[in-house]
């Protein structure tokens, strides 16, 4: 007898509010619906109403895990037009920002994948260690979750201290050596969980627009850390991840092995840091009349950002396309002939950011 | 005859029955969340916590659902207790003045059904999609389960030749009794719905499942149901153990450090393992669980 | 330029592409939907997004952005009494985008397969980005 099954918009595996609206035949889903707009806040709109140095505040907070990212990637739409180059300390230090992000929500991800499986033991572990890459982040910034740390054309605050910071790296990185990638690539239980489940074609990832671990696990070669270098990327080296199972094992190795990259960016970004001056002397609250986009890789995926500026210190329009709007659509593709057991597991491995995608 | 109902009363309420069942069973479980607790890196709650758990859901107000019918939605967590109260005073643990005539096991195998059965039904009966499905699973685990649980005892009560409990208390320690052990052991992890067969209560799947619905003082009566079933099952594996002991403090002592350890035993495998899928935690029954069961019938055949 | 730049201008007659320091820039009135969704998809271009922006006669501009690597390919199209030819009916990845524009914006796409609001509150109107809209809820909210 087919009957349908909510999940959401609160549930206990969702860490934010959307709505997936399955078919089921007993324990087997055909179909499934995605609702969103739970948690929509006119964030594009409000830019348009504020001034660039208010905006890049703003933007901060389209969501609560990368939100480095879009302050960055503005900044870098806005630098586009406005002509503005950035000191090298402060390209590395966007970087170094950007994959102590990546760190924190990918170590996130991976607690919440554990719990969404039942494993609370490895959620505890996954959660003290992302517990010590928040200590680096307050280091560096002041803060834990909203960093405030782009300005246009650089950084607000010098990281004085590289060599500490390095030694934190160091026991993260141990962590994720020791305890994270054995039992996310060994134990039998998760094996058993993640192999062969969720598939997301490549022809389906491409067709969706997917971006992220979530298209590198289906085998799309595209990391733009890589193929359109920003910040540091291009003087650090950078290897991009790739798997062509599609399944939530792939998601998983994808993000683990990230994380081993990104430690590997952090300590190189810290021991070859510039010296330099972390931002232009003078910064311009005007910005000439022009358009320009940018994109960067976020946690999730490729972050866009479109912004209009027409001669004066306030925007005429900021577009945000974040990863997850164009991933969460892609469930639909993966949910089918599942078992509804799977289904906490199978949204949890895109990683949905709803505050994201409603803005 | 007044002697024996007086006995059957004792055992029924004290001693092994609701108040000494609750007790242990609470300790049990307050011991499982303790040391799962420790083992994650967490605090864990005093002793008495399960007490007070129970304690505050009675004191709740209790909302029947929508279109429930009020006199079942109470009689099944009931029925499930008593049934509970009456195979625990079935249980012939050291000192127990209980009723015992052969045959016992039977009823107790029956009796231990009961709470299972109601769980299903309370499932069903709620009228939540999220109970349904765990009531499916639930329904399709008992049968995956039951394979070495029956297996076991029925292979024990051939080779003692009798259907009374209490000579399973008395039967020295031997391979077979270990084996069966082991398979009553690897039962229980699904009998106490713990990982990796947390399967019919799964939060994060199905909101917990069966009880989703439940609340106040019919979910404390479930939640009493749970902590006397867990003494329940676990004391029937600590009796295999005490029979070769002649003091009924020596016999006590064992029954309660073989409990103990193999609440251990349950809850290392809880916490080092994800939760499986029905199919998954059914094929590892029906292999596994056939294998177990082979082995304890030709060691109680042969040795 | 880009091999794919030029494929794509074959495949679907898009003319006169602009260079800029952000990728290539282009504006066609008469694209053919179809023709377009064909062709990124063999190419492999993703659909990044769509921009909405407001002419200030009543019309709107529509960007669409694709990607593939480095490459960012940005094509731009206006609306005809706000309404447009969809895109969704042939590419999945713009069905999203296209109902939240509807929903921002008031664009109809013609054609569209599922066409319900995406992030839109049910107590506030279709376009409630727009200038005159957003203004007037503004106040609205203020005098409350």
């Amino acid at each position: 007898m087919p009957y349908k099954l909510p999940l959401g918009p609160l549930h206990p595996a969702f860490e934010e509010p959307y709505k997936l609206t399955l078919s089921c035949k007993g324990e087997i889903v055909e179909d499934a619906q995605v609702e969103v707009g739970f948690v929509m806040r006119s964030i594009e709109l409000l830019a348009q109403r504020r001034n660039y140095i208010r905006d890049l505040v703003l933007v901060e907070h389209v969501c609560g895990i990368c939100s480095n990212v879009h302050a960055s990637t503005m900044a870098m739409a806005v630098e586009k037009i406005g002509g503005i180059t950035v000191p090298d300390r402060a390209r590395y230090i966007r970087t170094i920002m950007g994959e102590l992000e990546r760190l924190h929500s990918h170590l996130l991800w991976a607690g919440i994948g554990a719990e969404d499986i039942g494993y609370h033991s490895m959620f505890m572990e996954i959660y003290f260690l992302r517990e010590r890459v928040m200590d680096i982040l307050e280091a560096i910034s002041g803060n834990r979750v909203n960093y405030g740390m782009i300005s246009l054309g650089g950084v607000t605050r010098d990281i004085t201290d590289p060599k500490s910071i390095l030694a934190m790296a160091e026991e993260i990185k141990k962590g994720l050596e020791k305890v994270v990638i054995p039992i996310f690539t060994q134990d039998k239980t998760i094996i058993a969980r993640t192999k062969g489940i969720g598939t997301l074609s490549k022809d389906d990832a491409l067709m969706y627009g997917t971006v992220g671990p979530l298209a590198r696990a289906s085998g799309i070669e595209e990391d733009i850390r890589e193929s359109f270098p920003y910040a540091a990327y291009d003087d650090l080296g950078f290897k991009k991840v790739v798997l062509d199972s599609c399944d939530v094992q792939a998601r998983v190795v994808v993000r683990a092995l990230e994380m081993m990259e990104s430690i590997r960016l952090i300590e190189e970004a810290l021991k070859n840091l510039p010296s330099g001056p972390i931002r232009p002397e003078q910064v311009p609250l005007t910005i000439p009349d022009g358009e320009a986009t940018a994109r960067s890789e976020a946690p999730r995926g490729e972050v866009f950002y479109y912004v209009k500026s027409n001669g004066t210190d306030t925007p005429a329009r900021v577009k945000i396309r974040t990863p997850s709007f164009v991933n969460i659509p892609s469930i639909r593709a993966m949910v089918k002939g599942q078992y509804l057991a799977d289904m906490p597991l199978i949204q949890a491995s895109i990683d949905p950011c709803c505050s994201c995608t409603d803005r | 005859m007044n002697n024996w109902w007086i006995n059957a009363i004792l055992a029924l309420l004290f001693w092994p029955g609701l108040l000494s069942g609750a007790l242990f069973g609470w300790f049990l479980l307050w011991m499982s969340r303790k040391f799962i607790a420790r083992l994650q890196g967490r605090q864990g709650p005093p002793f008495y916590q399960p007490f007070f758990d129970f304690w505050k859901l009675i004191g709740k107000k209790t909302i029947i659902p929508n279109g429930v019918n009020p006199v079942l939605f109470y009689a099944l967590p009931i029925i499930g207790l008593i049934s509970i109260i009456f195979a625990l005073a079935l249980l012939p643990v050291p000192g127990s003045s209980g009723i015992s005539f052969e045959g016992d096991l039977v009823l107790l195998i029956y009796l231990i059904e009961m709470p299972v059965l109601m769980d299903v039904i309370a499932g069903y009966v709620t009228r939540s999609v999220y109970a349904q499905v765990g009531a499916t699973r639930e329904a399709i685990l008992t049968i995956a389960y039951n394979l070495p649980f029956l297996g076991a005892l029925i292979a024990l009560a051939v080779r003692l030749h009798s259907f009374k409990l209490a000579t399973f208390a008395a039967a020295p320690i031997s391979i077979a009794t270990i084996l069966a052990a082991v398979a009553l052991f690897v039962a229980l992890l699904a009998q106490l719905k713990v990982n990796p067969f947390s399967i019919p209560n799964a939060e994060q799947e199905i909101v917990a499942g069966i009880h989703v619905e439940y609340n106040g003082l019919p979910l404390a009566l479930f939640e009493l149901t749970h902590a006397l079933e867990t003494s329940l099952l676990v004391g029937l594996i600590s009796i295999l153990f005490i029979g070769p002991f002649t003091s009924i403090w020596m016999k006590l002592l064992i029954f309660f450090v073989v409990a103990v350890v193999v609440i251990l035993l349950t809850n290392i495998t809880a916490a080092g393992t994800a939760r499986l899928k029905v199919q998954h935690a059914f094929k590892f029954y029906w292999t596994w669980g056939i294998a177990a069961t082979v082995l304890v019938v030709a060691a109680a055949l042969i040795l | 330029m880009d091999d794919r730049i030029i494929k794509l201008m074959e495949q679907t007659g898009l003319e006169k592409p602009e260079e800029r320091i952000d990728g290539i820039w282009f504006a066609s009135q008469t694209i053919d939907r179809q023709k377009l969704a064909d062709s990124v998809h063999k190419l492999e271009l993703r659909l990044s997004t769509a921009t909405c922006l407001e002419r200030g006669d009543g019309e709107f501009d529509v960007l669409y952005h694709f990607v593939h690597g480095s490459l960012a390919l940005n094509i731009r199209v206006t609306t005809k009494n706000q309404h447009l030819p969809s895109l969704a009916a042939f590419l999945p990845s713009a069905s999203w985008i296209e109902r939240e524009m509807n929903d921002l914006y008031a664009v109809e796409f013609d054609g569209h397969p599922d066409p319900r609001p995406l992030v839109r509150p049910a107590q506030v109107p279709a376009g409630f980005f727009r200038k005159s809209v957003a203004e007037s809820l503004l106040k609205e909210s203020e005098a409350k």
